[in-house]
């Protein structure tokens, strides 16, 4: 009998290891579904009140996250926010999968916080619920930059000009954006503008149009669109100005280019007859079509994702506008919703873009895998050109 | 050779006073040969001479794109904008075309003969859109717009130094609202005079 019991121990110390790594398997393997599933992640929520509540519903949502009873729910986030946010999260099998206190900044920010906790736990990738953006605020024929928390909350107008300001761009790692004004003398400039000392300088300024600034994901160079030549032409310089160089030439209009991630490359629009995406090196070359197989009308406003696998687009038909994205080496496009002018956030899966809502406009928040769509409703006035901050 | 090299001294002395003299006093009118056309004799020239030479310069149509360069626009830095003298010829576009349409031309001569007969003062067009495009299309399409008829004025005879562009998209509509007879009203380019520097 002794034997038994010795022989029976051994043999479940033995099997231990593989049962433990079993069990580890099945919550890998339940992570896995959701870390490149285009279904919805069902979750339920309890125990937060207040504005911890809202936020941490607002960003699981923005992550493709559906809020249900505990019974349908694959995951379930408990916790409490008396004093400071503590989130518990375990999967369906009560494997706990996060535990942990926020301290410092607001309720707010320890919200947001835990939302990334939660959604790096389950989909492996980082939420962007930490994410700040810059975009443009419409008041009549006037419009000023504003910038602000993904959400909308925290909004800080960057410009009191009472003029036209628009299409922000932000530098990388830093806390500056270029964007355009025609403040200082009725015609478009584009100013480089310090958001810690609120300094602003001009940035370009010459004949015609200076447009569409975006600057490289290194931060050292700006590629923009600059009229200076009688036709609207892609250009690259350095980010203090110097060493201007125009990129492309040809009877069509260009518009709004974006840098691939590497920096190597540029993605912008060229206008013939029909818009089109185009591709060129950033160092000049020949320009080619960036196959967009499936989508019409016009295409405009592309931004690179960056992980480099894709590109979002707007297609116009009349005044029907459509969230398109097509692989960046180009093939079939897929239509994803109603709107404009998108740009990736730094997960590569949430696209912040424009709807028009009864003569107004509104940012969006699109997670692309799931097509779930969340308003930004925060900010009041019609508000389009949003652009990452980097 | 020494009588020479004096001659020359007093020669150049002669020049350089000459030349002195001439920048002194800056012409009154500067006639502008717009780039491209043709520097010599018009129709009903003397027979004997040849077809004048062309002039490429800093204004020459790229050879390309076939598009006239602009100005750098810090001549008209402070300079009073006068939107009203122009009012009445605000060229109207098609949906999505930049083509000056036949009945607009006779608004581009009125422009044109102004600025022919009037050496003083500048010119801005503005380029406009309705909202059917997106944000960033609109800016080119109103840059294209402005610059076709920039185009147009400097195939009547203005100087392209003396026309400057901005395109402010869909921003500024010249009416509300969301229909045709709105969206007709936006679709403009409007000529504002840039009275000279006082």
């Amino acid at each position: 009998m002794k034997n038994i019991l010795i022989v029976a121990t051994f043999i479940s110390l033995l099997l231990t290891p593989f049962l433990q790594r079993t069990s580890a398997q099945t919550r890998e393997l339940e992570l896995n579904k959701y870390a490149n599933s285009n279904e919805a992640i069902p979750i339920s929520m309890s125990g937060f009140s207040g504005t911890a509540q809202e936020v941490l519903k607002f960003d699981l949502e923005v992550h493709g996250f559906v809020f249900v009873g505990n019974d349908a729910a694959s995951f379930i986030l408990t916790g409490n926010n008396n004093g400071q946010v503590e989130g518990r999260l375990t999967d369906k099998n009560k494997n706990s999968l996060l535990a942990r206190a926020y301290t410092g900044g607001s309720a707010r920010s320890q919200a947001h916080a835990l939302a990334n906790d939660v959604i790096l736990a389950i989909t492996a990738r980082k939420g962007i619920t930490q994410g700040k953006i810059a975009f443009r605020l419409g008041k009549g024929q006037t419009s000023e930059i504003y910038v602000a928390d993904y959400d909308g909350a925290n909004a800080v107008a960057v410009t009191q000009d009472n003029s036209l300001t628009a299409a922000p761009s932000w530098v990388p790692g830093e806390r500056k954006i270029l964007y355009v004004s025609y403040k200082a003398t009725g015609l478009s400039q584009i100013l480089a503008h310090d958001l810690t000392s609120g300094t602003r300088k001009k940035f370009a300024s010459y004949g015609g149009l200076n447009a569409g600034p975006a600057v490289s994901p290194d931060g050292r160079r700006v590629a923009m669109i600059l009229g200076k030549s009688g036709n609207a032409e892609v250009y690259v310089s350095n980010i203090d100005g110097s060493n201007l160089k125009q990129l492309t030439n040809s009877r069509e209009s260009k518009s709004s280019p974006c840098w691939s991630p590497d920096g190597r490359e540029i993605c912008y629009v060229s206008d013939g007859g029909r818009a089109n995406l185009y591709k060129i090196s950033a160092e000049g070359g020949s320009p080619r079509r960036l196959q967009t197989t499936g989508v019409g009308g016009n295409l405009t406003e592309p931004d690179w994702s960056p992980d480099g696998k894709m590109i979002t687009f707007t297609s116009q038909t009349g005044k029907y506008f459509n969230v398109c994205v097509v692989p960046a080496s180009g093939g079939n496009a897929t239509v994803l919703v109603e709107g404009e002018d998108s740009a990736w956030g730094a997960n590569s899966r949430t696209i912040i873009f424009t709807r028009r809502k009864s003569g107004s406009r509104v940012l969006s928040l699109l997670d692309v895998p799931t097509k779930r769509v969340k308003d930004v409703t925060r900010i009041s006035g019609s508000s389009s050109q949003p652009c990452w901050a980097k | 050779m020494k009588r020479t090299t004096l001659l020359n001294f007093l020669f150049l002395g002669l020049v350089l006073m000459i030349g002195a003299t001439a920048c002194k006093k800056k012409p009154a009118i500067i006639t502008h040969i717009p780039q491209g056309s043709r520097v010599g004799p018009g129709t009903g020239a003397t027979s004997g001479f040849e077809q004048g030479v062309s002039v490429p310069g800093e204004f020459a149509p790229d050879a390309t794109t076939g598009r006239i360069p602009l100005a750098n626009p810090e001549g008209i830095d402070g300079r009073n904008q006068n939107r009203s003298m122009f009012e009445a010829n605000t060229v109207y576009f098609d949906l999505d075309s930049a083509s000056v349409k036949s009945n607009e031309q006779s608004k581009l001569e009125t422009v044109a003969n102004y600025f022919k007969s009037n050496p003083a003062g500048d010119l801005l067009i503005e380029g406009h859109c309705d909202e059917r495009g997106t944000e960033g299309y609109n800016l080119t399409l109103g840059d294209r717009r402005a610059n076709a008829l920039r185009e147009y004025l400097v195939n009547l005879g203005v100087s392209p130094e003396r026309i400057h562009v901005v395109s402010f998209g869909e921003a500024k509509p010249a009416a509300d609202g969301a229909d045709e007879s709105a969206y007709s009203k936006n679709r403009r380019g409007e000529f504002i005079f840039i009275e000279p520097a006082q």
